[in-house]
């Protein structure tokens, strides 16, 4: 039964309303953010209009939507595995490797961006990005989008497998399956919830990522630019407007996902 | 056949003392005990899901200690059930013989004798979350003897049951037993119910 739908005393209603004004205000402010975006996009059409006609940009959601996709895959298989390990095994490292997973959200973009530089162009490791073409093309946005998103898988999914507790898994074993057999067919399909809520974030932070991928993958024109990296150039030419075309096409693939993943994370009674 | 010689084992505070016990192939064993005397431990050990710290476990004449869980193949039927949540009854049961590769029609077929058998018929297509608390341990103990396991092991099976699922399952261990290969151990509190089925008993 939904608590909120008694009639409430006052002293709780008083309560209640003081949360509401918290998520009244914040959902203005959101909303005002994206209004801001069409306001300004209204205001000036044809800039709009002529920013969205150029192939660069047409280019560049094509880019983003695809190394998004391919980043969050990567970090799903990454995360998960990695989750997996350190949820039902203890070794030598356990605590110091659940704390290295965390550091990607911790740290500041601009410093994974300039440590993955670094790494390919500084490093003995140069060979592999001469070899490879890492830096300052495609796979290096891919490289640092993958990066954090890793990062939030692993923390959702160990969140997931911690919860439950391997019971099922040890029951699958003694009908015969192999460790492989349990984790696809008892774990994953238990840990659905978790999946879906990580592969959102890792898209969601992929999709956005700016800072390492500016420095990492630089902002060449039709090469590297993905769609954040497009807003900045339109700012740094002093296109407003077009920028906030730019944004407001971000904003609109991420609802298409949202909502998508919403649906997909509902259960079949509907909850 | 079961041989537990000499096993002991320590979890923290709680040591259990060395148990020895045998069950031949074509018997029935109760383990008995106080609660917290250590029998859940000794069915897990035996299912590999514990490891004991010292003595020999032999299933079917060969040690089993180096043994994985999965090769043990003994049917299980766990005190806490565990049945998947994620997956029908129907799916349930047929995890192990789809796990071994048994062909669909073994499988429908080997589903469907034990739902006429343990009155799971109009139950097969629906979740564990949608099963009373007897319906759950029916569809564990078909799922833990779909594969026809000729080791089974059932943690408290009688507890909180109605009279017509003991009925129901008393009537499938009668025929389990009538195949003399086949060895079984239950852990019960309820040792006076198993009367006529079992004739070792064993006191942890």
């Amino acid at each position: 039964m939904n608590p909120t739908k008694h009639r409430l005393p006052n002293s709780d209603r008083r309560f209640v309303t003081v949360l509401a004004c918290f998520a009244i205000a914040f959902s203005a402010i959101l909303l005002a953010m994206v209004s801001a975006n069409l306001w300004v996009a209204a205001a000036d059409q044809v800039g709009v209009w002529d920013t969205l006609q150029k192939p660069e940009i047409r280019q560049a959601i094509w880019l983003s939507i695809g190394t998004s996709l391919l980043s969050t895959v990567i970090s799903l298989w990454i995360g998960t595995a990695i989750a997996y390990l350190v949820s039902r095994n203890q070794f030598f490292g356990h605590r110091v490797l659940d704390l290295l997973m965390d550091l990607p959200i911790y740290l500041p973009p601009l410093v994974i961006g300039m440590s993955l530089l670094i790494l390919f162009r500084q490093t003995p490791l140069v060979w592999l990005d001469d070899w490879l073409q890492i830096a300052f093309a495609i796979p290096a946005i891919i490289l640092a989008q993958s990066i954090v998103g890793i990062a939030f898988v692993y923390r959702t999914m160990k969140a997931s497998f911690d919860q439950q507790t391997g019971r099922a898994e040890e029951i699958a074993a003694t009908l015969g399956a192999s460790r492989w057999q349990a984790f696809a067919a008892v774990t994953i399909p238990l840990s659905k919830q978790g999946l879906l809520a990580s592969a959102a974030m890792a898209w969601a932070r992929a999709f956005g990522e700016f800072g390492p991928v500016l420095v990492f993958a630089g902002s060449f024109r039709g090469r590297t630019e993905v769609l954040p990296v497009s807003i900045y150039l339109e700012l740094n030419s002093g296109n407003v407007a077009g920028a906030a075309a730019i944004a407001l096409i971000m904003i609109t693939i991420a609802a298409i996902i949202l909502v998508v993943v919403r649906i997909a994370a509902r259960d079949r009674s509907g909850r | 056949m079961i041989e537990l010689i000499d096993v002991s084992l320590k979890r923290g505070t709680f040591q259990l003392p060395k148990t020895s016990l045998v069950i031949p192939s074509g018997k029935c064993g109760l383990v008995t005990g106080e609660a917290g005397a250590g029998k859940t431990s000794i069915v897990e050990a035996i299912c590999g899901l514990q490891k004991f710290d010292a003595g020999t476990l032999k299933l079917r004449g060969q040690d089993a200690a180096a043994m994985a869980v999965a090769e043990r193949a003994i049917g299980y039927l766990p005190q806490d059930v565990v049945l998947f949540p994620n997956m029908k009854v129907e799916a349930n049961i047929r995890f192990g013989p789809k796990i071994r590769r048994w062909s669909k029609d073994r499988i429908r077929q080997r589903v469907q004798e034990l739902a006429v058998e343990l009155e799971l018929t109009d139950l097969l297509l629906r979740k564990p979350d949608q099963l009373s608390g007897g319906q759950r341990k029916r569809v564990a103990l078909a799922r833990a003897v779909a594969l026809k396991p000729d080791i089974i092991c059932l943690d408290e099976p009688l507890v909180s049951l109605d009279d017509r699922s003991k009925d129901l399952i008393k009537q499938l261990l009668i025929r389990l037993l009538s195949n003399q290969s086949v060895a079984i151990l239950a852990v019960t509190h309820q040792s006076r119910w198993f009367e006529g089925i079992s004739d070792l008993k064993f006191q942890i």
